[in-house]
């Protein structure tokens, strides 16, 4: 059976809004405890990783064919992430540790959690999760030119992340992706 | 239950000498000295706002004092970081029952257990703080924030619990509680001095409970030790039950 082109193509873009948006939830997450101007200031990082990893690599020509691979990397790397971020964030010592710095930062001081050492590495990754969704969006990145406009558009998503939590945000994103599709066919 | 109290040694494991802490112009402690001894409970006394949570966020390495020194088991932790404090077997009972509330009662005394590293030990402390409380078995994996109030302030106990501290400090364990559950609270940490020879410093506005169980006490009052003696001939001086319990 056959998928129709803007399906693929709506699906794959979508994922990429979803791990930005991730990225952007998680910076959301960790910037939460600070001051607001620092908060916005540490969205740069996430940002600045999209564009410079995707305009490096977008020199790249690929043709139709390796478009289709292209699209099927995208949803193959966003679904193995996802996998990986819900169980280091259900299961491993280290994500209950985030969550609980998030939900109770003093709580988890008392506890002995590192509070602002694991926000350090929560940003870390956020950054790492942006630069990956750069590096898939390179080869798209010729079809939609206009990577800054990119996380504009994974912002929607990821504010349905903070509050949905990890597959809203990623469901979010590819929802985003399909209706951005869907309005170019028709 | 055994009832045979832990001996009670003069060496003290936890000594503050002059500590001062202010937050910006308000002095919230001023020169506070106090010991507790290893094996006992005690309890500082005091009224709302007295300065009886700075004093302990002070221990904790929460707020650092401007001036003194705070000792345990013999070194000084002024001012350290509060991850090292707990690891070094000091942990403490948030005030107002505070629990991660969207992680599950499981993973709150998981996480109760960060600073360590031996597994087995884990499991086995959390099989002993169910024992304790059986109704947080009862509910294990749901999120700690649905939990009703008696047993999130057993579930605040029993995460400090599971760094198995030499000292645990609770703040206002009591406080919003019905009595009968602040009596159940109560007896549990009289179990856990006995039983693990846990020493605990208490910290209430509910004066004749936190006397009942306490070995000595200390009355703080607008951030002064006004009075210090046993919990035994405290009881007996109505005077400061009045005062405090009047606010």
């Amino acid at each position: 059976m056959q998928f129709p082109q803007w399906l693929i193509s709506g699906v794959a873009q979508g994922c990429i809004y979803g791990l930005i948006a991730l990225s952007l939830a998680l910076v959301y997450k960790t910037a939460h405890t600070k001051r607001v101007t620092q908060g916005a200031l540490m969205v740069l990082g996430p940002l600045g990783a999209v564009v410079a990893v995707a305009g490096f690599g977008g020199a790249a020509d690929p043709g139709a064919p390796a478009q289709d691979l292209a699209h099927g990397v995208v949803m193959g790397a966003t679904l193995a992430l996802c996998v990986l971020l819900v169980a280091l964030f259900r299961y491993s010592k280290l994500g209950l540790a985030l969550q609980a710095a998030w939900q109770n930062p003093l709580a988890a001081t008392y506890a002995g959690i590192p509070v602002r050492r694991l926000n350090g590495m929560a940003w870390c990754l956020a950054v790492g999760l942006a630069a990956i969704a750069g590096l898939l969006l390179a080869p798209l990145a010729l079809v939609n030119a206009n990577l800054g406009w990119i996380s504009l558009k994974a912002l929607p998503a990821a504010v349905v992340g903070s509050l949905r939590g990890l597959p809203g945000t990623v469901g979010g994103g590819v929802l985003i992706g399909l209706l951005e599709s869907l309005w170019s066919v028709a | 239950m055994s009832t045979q109290p832990p001996p009670v040694s003069d060496q003290p494991v936890l000594k503050l000498v002059n500590v001062e802490c202010t937050y910006g112009p308000i002095r919230a402690i001023c020169g506070v000295s106090l010991q507790v001894r290893r094996g006992e409970i005690a309890t500082v006394l005091g009224p709302h706002r007295a300065g009886k949570t700075t004093l302990l966020k002070a221990i904790s390495g929460i707020v650092h004092p401007r001036a003194g020194t705070v000792e345990f088991k013999g070194e000084d932790i002024t001012a350290k970081d509060p991850t090292y404090i707990v690891q070094e077997g000091l942990s403490q009972v948030p005030e107002g029952r505070a629990v991660f509330a969207r992680l599950s009662v499981h993973d709150n005394l998981r996480m109760g257990a960060y600073t360590r590293t031996d597994r087995d030990g884990v499991a086995h402390d959390i099989a002993q703080v169910y024992g304790y409380f059986p109704s947080l078995r009862d509910s294990a994996a749901q999120d700690a924030g649905r939990l009703p109030a008696g047993q999130r302030q057993m579930l605040a106990l029993g995460r400090a619990l599971m760094a198995r501290p030499d000292l645990m400090l609770l703040d206002e364990p009591s406080l919003g509680l019905p009595p009968a559950l602040a009596h159940l609270i109560f007896e549990i940490l009289v179990r856990i001095n006995r039983e693990r020879g846990t020493t605990i410093l208490l910290v209430e506005q509910n004066t004749a409970m936190a006397l009942a169980v306490s070995d000595y006490g200390y009355v703080l009052e607008s951030g002064h030790i006004v009075r210090e003696d046993t919990c035994a001939r405290l009881r007996e001086s109505d005077e400061i039950l009045l005062k405090t319990q009047a606010k």
